[in-house]
């Protein structure tokens, strides 16, 4: 692939929260690459870094925390931009939000202003960034809710988010998020809070919207089921690390990562109903990220752990297994290795 | 599973309503009800799970609740047998209600352990309360029995006087289900009791659910609007919509052969965990009706594919079926609905 074709590149991405008790390390040291078009799916558990990932791409993390690496964002024709380099509320980085890149969130209510119409905040979004007139703003903003779904859009746009039920409020989200054409949309658990048949309806236009606009898109959610119908791509987050990371249907299919394998079986698949206590389940809890000893993250809650193989004072690298796989697992590693490289090791 | 003819009947619930009102204005003058149920009719065998589904604003939580008596019901029956005796508490005082046993028998497990236990109480407050309330034990005879119920749900009873905040949101919830279990209750309400968790430790708290009920000879009503959890906890399933149960059967028996169209159009909804089959990118057009003003006949009227004029005019009934599959269609009888077929092989059909 020709380093054109990639619209986001993340290198040795880290970011800290220094607290009373000790450093909090919410995302540890991940990199991957996103190409033009492509969705990728970040999955994991709560307190995983999934967010905080997103938020340190799009720079929105606040004091006391603080992000390290690289983000090689590069638009359409216009030369790569490290994200990192710019200041977090400086004029450059507000003039790629919003316009380049922009983001749904999973709670609609918290996310659209309460005290003003779906018009004002619309036409605000697109007049921020577009050389256009109020009216231009508004006749655009109503094909854009007209776009994703809202019936009688032209008398819509003039109410409140409070107004609007759930899912029309996560359409009116939507819109906006798209309403600059954004070459990269985040959407951080977009349909969490939603019944299931809005969030089929929700995610029907989302698939059909990025293939429409040709986004590239990181869909951020906790549902395996969500990431198996709507991605290409999935990086499997555990506590700030990226564990594994292939296409999605070899990660459906060969599951490599001991968490990722624990994870898929504790799906509850309407279509395999399991028998009493049979359900499975990750025995323990996730640990604080805060000093947590150099090893294997998962060593503690892993059933498999080899005391022969899984060391204990190094960190796993993430490492190419074949067929575009990477996994970050000891025992994989030595699989994968010829015997040779084992013993160097 | 035990054969139902072997089973006795817990609950029975007979056509019950709870209208709420809605007031307006400085006088609070009423303007019209919310009809949060309007009539639902349905048994709960002795130790069974019966499973309970629906969209936010169904009604579902509200039957569930209106089945403690957390609230004086609009009209219709809620009978339950304990030990052979029955009793209406549909209408009864909080007085008979206790004397009955019935406040003691009955629990509930809520869905978010953080705002349903108190900050300020610690684990042996929080657990001891119901017993408390009903007096049964006292002294060092209450310590004991929180320490008992702590290693049973996996805690470790030396942390009882902790407060909840130093606990995960599984373990919370473990402390939720420890209190529900104190009085030794025969029956619980469990209401979307794993849905504020990560995968992972809801596999762990509907395991615990399950080993529970054998051991205490529970039956649960389980409250849930995520269809893949009801699939494996339930052993019949109610699917309820805007105030009214539209279809009731065995598990494996909805889940595979739906036959209301409501049900069908959820099941279509749910994305499966396979990347290599498009699925839950399908939904019924238009939205959930307004509970307020609903609309007239079946409720799913507006939304449905085979709705014809019958359908806006008459409430359907809900009716027995083959199986013991209820539901409540005018049409159910001249459609096949599509289903989800079971990965270890579907039940057998005629």
């Amino acid at each position: 692939m020709a380093d054109s074709d990639i619209i986001l590149s993340v290198r040795d991405l880290s970011t800290e929260f220094t607290l009373a008790r000790g450093v909090l390390r919410a995302v540890d040291n991940i990199s991957f690459d996103l190409a033009r078009g492509e969705v990728i799916g970040l999955v994991g558990e709560s307190g995983c870094g999934k967010s905080i990932t997103a938020r340190s791409i799009l720079r929105l993390i606040r004091k006391p925390g603080k992000s390290y690496g690289h983000v090689f964002f590069s638009p359409q024709g216009r030369p790569s931009i490290d994200l990192i380099e710019l200041k977090p509320m400086g004029e450059e980085i507000r003039r790629i939000r919003g316009k380049y890149i922009n983001m749904i969130f999973q709670e609609p209510m918290n996310a659209l202003s309460p005290v003003h119409t779906i018009a004002d905040q619309m036409s605000e979004a697109i007049m921020l960034h577009e050389q256009v007139s109020q009216a231009e703003a508004r006749q655009r903003s109503i094909a854009l809710l007209r776009r994703v779904g809202i019936p009688e859009p032209e008398k819509r746009i003039d109410s409140y988010a409070f107004q609007l039920s759930g899912g029309m409020r996560q359409r009116a989200l939507i819109a906006m998020a798209i309403s600059c054409n954004p070459e990269l949309l985040f959407a951080d658990e977009p349909t969490t809070a939603l019944d299931v048949s809005v969030q089929a309806q929700i995610l029907r236009l989302l698939k059909d919207l990025q293939e429409q606009y040709h986004m590239s898109m990181i869909f951020i959610t906790h549902d395996l089921a969500v990431v198996a119908q709507m991605v290409d791509r999935v990086l499997v987050m555990y506590l700030g690390q990226i564990i594994e990371d292939a296409p999605v249907r070899e990660i459906f299919a060969h599951p490599r990562h001991p968490y990722t394998r624990r994870l898929m079986a504790s799906i509850l698949d309407p279509a395999d109903r399991r028998e009493a206590g049979a359900i499975s389940a990750i025995r323990g809890a996730v640990p604080e990220p805060i000093d947590l000893p150099e090893r294997c993250c998962f060593y503690d809650r892993c059933d498999e752990v080899d005391a022969d193989c899984c060391q204990r004072d190094r960190v796993p690298a993430l490492v190419d297994i074949g067929d575009d796989h990477k996994v970050r697992c000891f025992k994989e590693h030595n699989i994968a290795l010829p015997a040779s490289a084992r013993e160097r090791r | 599973m035990n054969k139902p003819a072997e089973r006795k009947r817990l609950v029975r619930v007979a056509n019950l309503k709870k209208y709420f009102p809605v007031e307006k204005g400085l006088l609070r003058r009423n303007v019209g009800w919310l009809k949060a149920v309007d009539g639902v009719t349905f048994d709960i065998q002795e130790g069974e799970t019966l499973g309970m589904v629906g969209e936010s604003g169904c009604g579902k939580s509200t039957i569930g609740k209106a089945l403690l008596r957390a609230f004086p019901v609009t009209a219709g029956q809620v009978v339950y047998t304990f030990e052979g005796r029955e009793v209406d508490v549909s209408w009864a005082s909080p007085r008979e209600l206790r004397e009955t046993g019935f406040r003691r028998r009955t629990q509930m497990i809520f869905q978010d352990p953080n705002s349903s236990l108190d900050p300020r109480m610690t684990v042996l407050d929080l657990i001891s309360e119901p017993l408390h309330a009903s007096g049964a034990l006292g002294g060092s005879a209450i310590k004991d029995r929180v320490a008992y119920l702590m290693d049973r749900v996996g805690l470790d009873h030396r942390y009882m006087k902790r407060y909840p905040h130093a606990f995960s949101g599984g373990q919370r919830q473990r402390i939720s289900i420890a209190r529900a279990l104190s009085t030794n209750p025969s029956f619980i309400v469990a209401d979307e009791p794993t849905s504020a968790l990560d995968v992972s430790i809801q596999a762990q708290i509907l395991n615990l659910m399950r080993e529970l009920q054998g051991e205490f000879k529970l039956t649960f009503l389980f409250v849930s609007h995520n269809l893949g959890v009801i699939r494996h906890v339930a052993d019949r399933v109610a699917v309820v919509y805007l105030g009214r149960v539209v279809e009731l059967a065995g598990n494996a028996e909805l889940f595979e052969y739906p036959r209301h169209p409501y049900t069908a159009a959820l099941l279509k909804s749910i994305p499966l965990a396979d990347p290599t089959v498009e699925s839950g990118l399908e939904a019924a057009p238009g939205e959930i009706g307004n509970p307020l003003n609903p609309p007239s006949g079946c409720s799913f009227h507006p939304r449905c594919a085979w709705a014809t004029q019958i359908c806006s005019q008459a409430v359907p009934e809900l009716r027995g079926a083959d199986n013991a599959h209820f539901v409540a269609c005018h049409h159910a009888a001249g459609l096949t609905l599509q289903g989800i077929q079971s990965k270890a092989g579907g039940i057998a059909r005629p």
